[in-house]
Formats: structure tokens, sequence, C-alpha cells
């Protein structure tokens, strides 16, 4: 049995069940989807009752299985009298909705009120009723809304003198009360009572009361982290909730950078944006948003995603072997999903911490058109520009994002929405005795995305996704050198996917890339010759204009071979990778992929995968020599639920790369290791998980030579991360994060070299590659929230207190002028910061 | 935020202008942009603490790379049984070094350079005019330390070849320099005026085959064995005096008595350099 619910659903007429007992504890992950009540059954009234005109309410305890069909009815709350058996056989043939927690459909437990009333008698003509002497609403703290179901009592010395529910508007009326003094008591099944509010029956006047009453919780509970389930069952899936997404500390509430706590994660310098994942170059790893790929995941720094929390939905995070939908990557890959379900009652959120200030809003036009819409803008600037008073040297680091979200929501089965989102990012660095910026770093993306979804027939359906982009880049160095990038960009996704049983899904689709790249490069003096340090200069002027094509056909095939679809998946799928470009000949390489998952018993599921993954060069390497980089990555593990709440998940990964450099400078590298995750979904006020990861990552500049391995740049063997959430009374929430991470390697330098003419010294590094390793990085992080609720909006405080312990963590090496003496650029001390979170619902 | 702690955390490193361990400071070649068959004499200012007892390797080969001359460490290995040695297993010696590129051995044999003949063979006539450049490597060591040093010099058939610069004159707050040690006030921050001999004029061939006339970019490095540097790092550059070109350093004296050392280097951009060491006494 999944979990035991406490819902009282609305039957027709309402039931409310005010009395209904708080949840057992037991520990329940989150539901994603509740059941719903699709077919309600009458049941016969039972003769005796009738006659005597008895009414009653029979509680009863409903479990639903996966398939939304009700298993077991027992009677929680009899009344006696026949009522009882006959709702239990009403009960019966109840049909729901099925109940989805982030594996997929589950089997639920729900209470329901089943109630029995007698037609009211008709009431003659003649006889009036009696004058309402007190009306008025309930309604929720925060989000204005009507309290449907709920129990209204008023009460006098102490008793109950009459009572009352809400209807669907949340309104209620009493007569028939004598003038005078009184308490009015309000409550529901999701609403605990509040104070009583006094109220004055007054003869022949109509007392009017609203009574505000506060949620016993506001807390969602989306997922992040989870892979695209209804589409391709990826290998390796990692499911966060949004609960745990905003409490744990460090991340600034950025559901992206949890995947810096996740397993096969390393920890960049400084805790910046680079993504290394499972050993790979950091370029390696691509990252999309609603299925279109952007340059950067963060803004500078690495402190911010580029897009808004409030609008992401969930985070694909897919470490290894990843599925042929995905390509021109041999790392891992990182998709950010946006909300596609937009609610009637609009919200604005508004946010604010050290580092920017956004604000979001989502909501219906006219019940035809869903939005969402954000913006962002950082003022770290300002902030450094008081700490670097007077130091001599101005930074100033700033960004800004936007999105804008639009769907038609009377589309029929269709699904068809336009994103336009985008951002940019500037750096300066000046002296202050100069107006004139020393370095200026910008650079900017925006995408214009549109979907669609059209079913063709109940087995057969297509997606669409065109999209169109700018990506640009500036760099300049004082007046001397200026370098600018603009690349145009032109997505086409689309797939075909034949469902031809529940067991067998056929899928094909391409997805193409056109980017037009055009480089500017202006420098008023550079040395005609690099190698020679007398060389004359000359002016640079370069420009430079280059078409790539990349259309990546694909193919899948999804078979479920067992009777429960959902215990064995396996997936084979082809990708042609493709590189082409005007200035070379093209690149071709086909890439087989498999992945399989299958649950050997009750909470135990088998997983592996293998793949070979190709990328045209990226980074440093692009515009030089056309080749593909090449990848051949494989995985096994097994993830096992030992309660509703408490799961592992142990997988061995392997990762073969060649063709790292292309070209004369052929490199290869290997990296494997494992990855533990323990992890204790938020359940009974807790959440929390234990993430290590042990692994080795390698790479070889000269493969013919098998003493050439040397460590990665950022291997690190351990990566411990320790994630805790504890929610206490009064709306507070407590978490805190430890993490210990081995150093990073480095080269030591043994002196310098003192080049006269140009004046400077080159470091004369040791004979061994990466030889040494910085101290390891730990860091203990805590995080305090409060709620607070009022009636028309609410406000979180929070405040993150980082490296508590205050860790000193050599970040990297830094050298005196002769590479003689030698000093570690620490980490953050320990570090406060604080923000709040505005959310009013219109 | 990584350029804040950046900016917070600077180690007590020693600075490049601080004399205080072995230094190579310049090297000076003459003739400045020898022709093939021509013997270059070098010169150099060293800086050695507390009157060590050093020793200097020169090397000079034509075709250099970033890491310098190659030469074969054996070599070097038989140098240092030269006591051991016949006359004539000395000559061989002698002979094998020279033929690996080893010019100088001081103290003992000062660094003569006798550029090939056949330096600049393989290049165009045009390539020719405006040459190569050749690296000079030089180990200069004691028994504590050791600095390596690369300099390069032009090799050319150039029509206007190069000419070392001079450092001609010095004001010492607005004294001109005598030679003489100088007495200052220490903690009291002074002005150090250099001069240095006229920039020259020299013909340049652009990429693009144009002939063009040419000005020497002058600059300048200033060493101390105590006090410190000026602090204000905004001073305007000076205009040139009719007389030649100057440079200016602010010296804080250190407050502690003794004599220091000052020098001051110009380097004209194509390989020449000159210099003028000044001594100074604080009371």
């Amino acid at each position: 049995m999944y979990a035991l619910l406490t819902l009282a659903l609305a039957q027709d007429p309402g039931a409310p069940a005010p009395d209904a007992p708080p949840p057992p504890a037991e520990e329940l992950p989150p539901l994603l989807k509740e059941p719903v009540l699709l077919e309600f059954v009458q049941a016969p009234y039972p003769p005796e009752a009738e006659a005597q005109g008895l009414s009653a309410v029979v509680r009863l305890l409903i479990e639903v299985d996966e398939s939304g069909a009700v298993s077991k009815v027992e009677v929680s709350i009899p009344a006696g009298n026949g009522f009882d058996e006959a709702a239990v056989e009403a009960a019966k043939k109840f049909r729901f909705s099925p109940a989805e927690d982030a594996s997929g459909p589950v089997p639920v437990a729900l209470e329901f009120d089943y109630r029995f009333e007698l037609a009211a008698a008709p009431v003659p003509v003649e006889q009036a009723p009696s004058p309402i002497v007190l009306e008025g609403q309930l309604r929720e703290n925060a989000t204005r809304k009507p309290i449907p179901d709920a129990v209204v009592q008023v009460l006098q010395a102490g008793k109950t003198v009459a009572n009352t529910s809400t209807d669907v508007e949340g309104r209620y009326a009493f007569r028939e009360l004598p003038p005078g003094k009184y308490l009015l008591r309000a409550y529901g099944v999701d609403h605990p009572k509040d104070d009583d509010v006094e109220i004055e029956i007054v003869a022949g006047e109509v007392t009017s009361a609203t009574v505000w009453l506060t949620r016993g919780t506001y807390r969602e509970a989306g997922v992040i982290g989870i892979y695209e389930k209804e589409k391709t069952p990826e290998v390796t899936r990692r499911v966060i909730t949004m609960e745990e997404v905003r409490r744990i500390p460090g991340t600034f509430g950025d559901p992206v950078r949890v995947i810096q706590n996740l397993p096969g994660v390393a920890r960049p310098p400084f805790g910046g944006g680079l993504l290394v994942l499972r050993g790979a170059n950091p370029e390696d790893s691509n990252v999309y948003v609603d299925g279109v790929e952007v340059p950067l995941v963060y803004h500078l720094g690495g402190y911010r995603s580029i897009i808004n929390a409030s609008l992401i939905e969930s985070v694909d995070y897919l470490p290894g072997t990843y599925s042929a939908r995905y390509g021109r990557s041999t790392g891992g890959v990182i998709d950010v999903r946006t909300h596609t379900e937009y609610p009637e009652q609009s919200k604005i959120v508004w946010r604010s911490d050290f580092l920017d200030t956004g604000v979001f809003a989502t909501g219906q036009l006219g019940k035809k058109v869903g939005y969402s819409a954000g913006v962002r803008r950082s003022y770290l600037d300002a902030l450094l520009g008081l700490v670097l008073k007077d130091t001599g040297f101005y930074a100033a680091p700033r960004w800004f994002d936007y999105q804008l979200k639009l769907e038609a929501l009377d589309a029929g089965p269709d699904r068809i929405s336009g994103f336009l989102f985008g951002f940019q990012d500037d750096l300066i660095v000046r002296l202050d005795a100069s107006d004139e910026p020393l370095v200026g770093l910008h650079y900017s993306t925006h995408r214009l995305v549109f979907h669609w979804e059209h079913p063709i027939d109940d087995k057969l359906s297509l997606e669409l996704q065109p999209a169109v982009g700018l990506d640009g880049v500036r760099f300049g160095f004082g007046s001397a050198v200026e370098l600018s990038l603009k690349a145009w960009l032109i997505e086409l996704r689309g797939n075909l996917a034949y469902k031809a049983s529940p067991h067998l899904t056929i899928r094909t689709g391409l997805d193409t890339e056109i980017s037009r790249n055009d480089l500017k490069v202006y420098a008023g003096s550079v040395p005609v010759d690099n190698d020679n340090p007398l060389a004359e200069e000359e002016p640079l002027s370069v420009t430079e204009g280059l078409w790539q094509f990349q259309p990546d056909p694909f193919a899948e095939v999804i078979w479920r071979p067992l009777q429960d679809p959902d215990r064995m998946s396996l997936v084979g799928g082809l990708r042609l990778s493709t590189a082409a470009r005007t200035d070379t000949p093209s690149k071709i390489s086909l890439d087989p992929r498999f992945g399989a998952r299958f649950e050997v018993f009750k909470g135990g599921t088998i997983k592996a995968g293998t793949g070979l993954y190709h990328q045209a060069p990226q980074g440093s390497k692009l515009g030089g020599d056309l080749f593909l980089e090449q990848a051949w990555s494989s995985e096994l593990g097994w993830e096992q639920k030992f309660t509703p709440a408490i799961s592992a998940d142990v997988t061995g990964f392997y990762r073969k790369m060649d063709d790292l450099g292309g070209g004369d400078n052929p490199g290869i590298g290997r990296s494997y290791g494992m990855e533990v995750m323990l992890r204790h979904a938020p359940a009974n006020n807790f959440f929390g998980w234990i993430s290590y990861t042990l692994s080795r990552s390698e790479r070889n500049d000269t493969p013919d030579d098998p003493e050439g391995w040397y460590a990665f740049d950022y291997d690190q063997t351990h990566i411990l991360t320790l994630v805790a959430g504890y929610t206490l009374p009064w709306d507070f929430d407590l978490s805190t994060r430890f993490q210990y991470v081995t150093g990073n390697p480095y080269t030591p330098y043994e002196g310098g070299l003192f080049l006269m003419d140009s004046g400077g010294y080159i470091p004369l590094a040791g004979i061994e590659t990466n030889s040494e390793r910085m101290a390891p990085y730990y860091a203990l992080d805590l995080r305090i929230e409060k709620l607070f609720t009022f009636k028309h909006w609410q406000l979180s405080i929070f405040s993150d207190v980082l490296n508590v312990v205050h860790g000193k963590n050599p970040e990297f090496t830094i050298y005196n002028y002769d590479y003689t003496e030698k000093d570690y650029v620490q980490g953050l001390p320990i570090f406060p910061s604080f923000g709040f979170q505005a959310e009013v619902k219109l | 935020m990584i350029a804040l702690f950046l900016a917070c955390q600077q180690p007590d490193f020693s600075q490049e202008w601080e004399l205080d361990r072995l230094r190579l400071l310049a090297v000076r070649a003459e003739p400045a942009e020898p022709r093939p068959g021509e013997v270059v004499q070098f010169s150099a200012l060293r800086y050695v603490p507390d009157g060590a007892e050093w020793s200097a390797l020169w090397i000079a080969c034509v075709a250099g790379s970033e890491q310098g001359c190659s030469f074969d460490p054996a070599l070097l290995e038989r140098l240092e049984t030269i006591d051991t040695l016949s006359p004539a297993e000395l000559m061989q010696l002698v002979s094998d070094l020279q033929a690996a590129g080893l010019v100088g051995i001081q103290p003992g044999i000062d660094p003569v350079w006798p550029v090939p003949e056949d330096a600049l063979a393989g290049l165009s006539e045009a390539e020719a005019l405006e040459g190569l450049s050749a690296t000079i490597q030089v180990t200069l060591g004691t028994e504590a330390d050791q600095e390596l040093v690369l300099k390069s010099i032009p090799v050319s058939l150039a029509a206007t070849p190069n000419h070392n610069p001079d450092v001609v004159g010095m004001l010492v707050g607005d004294v001109p320099h005598s030679g003489a040690p100088v007495l200052v006030e220490g903690g009291r921050p002074i002005d150090l005026i250099a001069t240095a001999t006229p920039r020259e004029i020299y013909q340049y061939t652009t990429s693009e085959g144009k002939v063009e006339e040419r000005t020497e970019s002058y600059s300048w490095r200033w060493y101390i064995n105590g006090g410190d540097l000026g602090t204000d790092l905004g001073v305007p550059r000076l205009p040139d005096a009719e007389d030649g070109v100057l440079g200016l350093f602010t010296w804080t004296p250190p407050k502690e008595s003794g004599t220091y050392e000052v020098d001051v280097v110009v380097l004209d951009g194509r390989g020449g350099m000159g210099w003028r060491s000044v001594f100074f006494e604080v009371e």
C-alpha cells in the first residue's frame, strides 16, 4: 500500500468531513497527481432508515489501485441503520483517475464521507423561511480562494448553538439566532481552526462576517531533476522535489544549482557554474531549455541559472547514457523544463536576495491563453562597487534575463505554445583612475521557440519545435583589443511517435541545428610573429563568417515486454551525429544507444545502459579543424525503494573518450566510478539525502604511451554531500548541507624562466602533469526560512549561512612574479546572505 | 565574486621590482643588431645579494624555442671534470661546447658570440632585411640560487640596424646625479627621472610588403633593494625632453640606515638595452 491520504472528496451534494483525523504518521513521498473521482455511484437509500426519516454520513476508507479502480472499501466511521452496507456496495463501483508519484501511477487509500440525506419535505408556501441574521464567506489567507465544504459554528457560553457548512463559493448563512454576542468558529479539511471571531446579532439587522483561514500547508510538491518519463525511459533518473530545492542551503533556491548536490557532479572552483559530469570536460555537456540548446545555464559566476526559478517545472539531469533524442555532446545533458500549467488565479512572485531581484507572473488571459512572464536583474555590480571602493580596482558584473511564455488553452487535443527568453551578462573591470574599461565582457542569448504537439490518431502523434536564436559574445581589452562573435541559430526538432501498444512505441525524428557564425577581431597592434619576442607589431582586423549545419536524424524503439509495462523497459536507439561546415569536409558518425530498466522485485530495479556519443569541437577548439570527439559511455546500477520515502541508488559508470584534440593531437580520456544516493523524500517534516561519488577521470595526450595517463583537471576522488531539512512549527524551515570533496589536481611550478625582452616570467612546470592536489574542500551550510501568511499574500524571509565552520578551502594556487613563491586563493569564508520572496494571488 | 576574493586575498609575495635575491636584470649585445659573421659581445646588469660568488653560463643559438636553446646536459657534466682534463681533452671540450652554442662561462670566459655566417640562410632578400631573432640563454647561479633568462637579439641585413639606448642622465629630486652615492632621508619619497638617448627611426617592411618608417618605443624598468614604490600608479607619462626620453620613478627609501641600490633599465623594444645604477645612503 502506497500511502494513506486524508481526502474528503466532494460528492454531490458535498459531504465535508469536519472532524477528519490528522494523517497517520506514515512516511510519504510526494504525490504529483491526486486521484479524482470520475464515476460516482448513488447508493440506494435504506428503506427502514428512509421510513424513519433518518439521514447519515458514513466515513469510508477506500483503496484505489494503479488503474483507478476501487480494490477495497472499509467502513471507518459507521452510521448503522443499513447505511454502512449501502455505502460500501456503492463505493466499490466508484472509478477514480489514478494517483501518481514520480515513478508513475501508484495505489493510494483515501477517506470518503458518503452522505445520505432525505429530500427536504415540501415547505408550505405560506410558511416563509426565517430571515437570515448572519451570513458571510470563508476565504483562504494569501490566496483569497473561497473555502467550500468547511464547517461554521456559532458558539455562546462555550456551547455550539448552531452550525452549518459552506457552499461551493465558501458562503454560509444562519437563521433564527436570537440577538446577542456570539463567537464564530470555522474550519475545514485543509484549514485548521483559527481564533474564534466575535460577532453580534442585532434584531432586525443582518450581520455579515468574512472569516479568513490559513491553509495547513502552502508548500508545493513539484518535481525537479526527473527524467522525462512519459517519452523515453532514461537509465538514470534522479528525483528531487521543489520542496527540497527551495530549502537546500547554498543553491539560493535555484533548481538548476541543485544538480551540483547530486552524484556524478564534480564541484567547480568557488562552487561556480562549470558542469563537470562524470569526469567529462565542462564544454562537453549540453544544456537545453525546453529542448532548445543554449550555450550557458548559469549567469556570471555560476550562482544563478538563466531561467527564473518560478518558471521551472523540472530539470532533466542525464549524466551518462541518455537516449538518441539528445546529441552533440559526449558528456551529460541538462534540460530545463518550464511550466506547462497556468493557474486560473493569477500569481505574482517577487524575489530578492543579495544577488538580484526578479518578478514573475503567471495566469490565464480569458481562459484561452495561459501566460508566464518573468524578468530579473542583478545588482552585484553596485554591491561590489561599495566593497572595492578605494582599492583602485572596480569590477562590475551584472546580469539580466527575461522570459515570456504563451500557450493556447483552447486548442483541443493539440498543444501549441510560444516561448521567448533570453539573458545578457556583462562584466566591466576598470581602474578607478581611468574611465576607460580595462576589460569588458558581454555575452547574450535570445531564443524564440514554438512548440506544437498534435495527436494524429490514438496511436500516432507528431511533435514539432522550431526555434530561432541569437548568441553574442564581445570581449574588449582597453581600446587595444576587441573581439565579437555573433551566431544566428535555427533549430528544428521534430518527431513522430507511433504507440503500437502499451508495450511498444516507435519514435523517429530529426534534430537539426543550423548556425551562422560571424567573427570580428580588431587589435590595435599585435606581434606579427608570436614566437619572436622582438617581432614588430601591426594592426589586426579579421572578419570571418562560417555556416555550420548539423542535421541529426534519430530513431528509437521503446519496448516494454512484460504484462505490466512499467516493470521492464528496453530502449534501443540510433542517432546519426553530423557536423558540416562551409570551409571543410563534413563529418558523420552513427551512434547506437541502448538502455534498460527492470523491476526485479517490488521496489528493486536493475538498470543498465551503453551508447556511443559524438560532438563537434567545443570551447577553445571551436573554429579549428572540424572533427568529431567521441565517447563511449556505459553504466550499470540498482535502485532500491526500502519504504515509500526511503530509497537508494547505486550506479557504476565507465566512459571512454577518444579524439579529444582532433588532428595531430588525438588525445584520449577515461572516467569511471561509482555513485551512491541514499534519500529520504519529504515526509514527516523531514527530507534529506546522502550523495557520494567515488571516481577517477584521466587524460592521455599521447595515446601510444601507456605511461602518459594523468589525472583530469577536475578529477575529484571523493564527492560527498549530505543534505537534511526539517520543518519546525510556526512555518519555520531549517536545513543544512555538508560537503566534502577531494581537492583538484594541479601541476606544480618549479620556478620561472625570465623572458627579458617581454619582461615577464613563464612558469617551468613540473615533469608530471597534475602531480599534486589541492587540499580537500569541506563546508557546512545552514538555511533558515520563515513563512508569513497574510490575508492577501505570503512572505518568506530566508537566510543562508555558507561555510558555518569557516573551512579554509583553497580553490586554486597563485604564484609570485617568478614562480618561486606559492600561495592559495581560498574560497568563501563564513558568508551570510538574506532574502525574501513575496507571493500574491490575484 | 571571484574578483572580490582575489582583490581581498593578495598574499605577501615579493615583488618583481624588489631586489631581494639573485637577479639578471638586463643583457646588452654590442652590436645590438649584428649581421651574420659579426662578433657580438655581451654585458649584463646583475644583482647579487651580499656579494655572493656567482657564475654564469652563456649559450646562444639562432633558432631557439620558447624554452631556449637545446643544449646537451652531458656537456655540462663534462665541464664539471675540467680540473682533471688533459690540455687536449680540454681543447676538445671547449670545441664541443662552442659547437653546441656555449659562448661564455663567467667568471673566466666573457660571453662573445660570433654570429654564424649561415644565420639567415634560407630567407629571401626581403626577409633577411627584417632578419630573425637569435636566442641568448643565460644561467646565472650562486650556491643558493639560480636565475634562468632568455634574451633575444635581432640578426639581419637591415639598412637601419638597431643600436642600444643609453641612460645618459638622472635627476634625483631636482639634482643631476653625479655618479657618487646620494644622501637621502629615510621614509621620504623622492622622484627619480632618468634620461635616455633619443629614439631611433628605422625602416620596417609590413607583412603586406609596405615599407614604413617607425620610431622606437621605450619602456623602463626600475629595481630597488630597499624601500618602496610610490603609491600613485596613475602618474602620467612624461613628455620627452629635447635631448632624450624620460622615465620617472618615485622611490620611498627605507627608514633603516644603510646603502641602497636603484637600478633603471631602458628597453627600445627591438632588443636594445641600456641601464644605470644609482646608490643612496640613508642616514
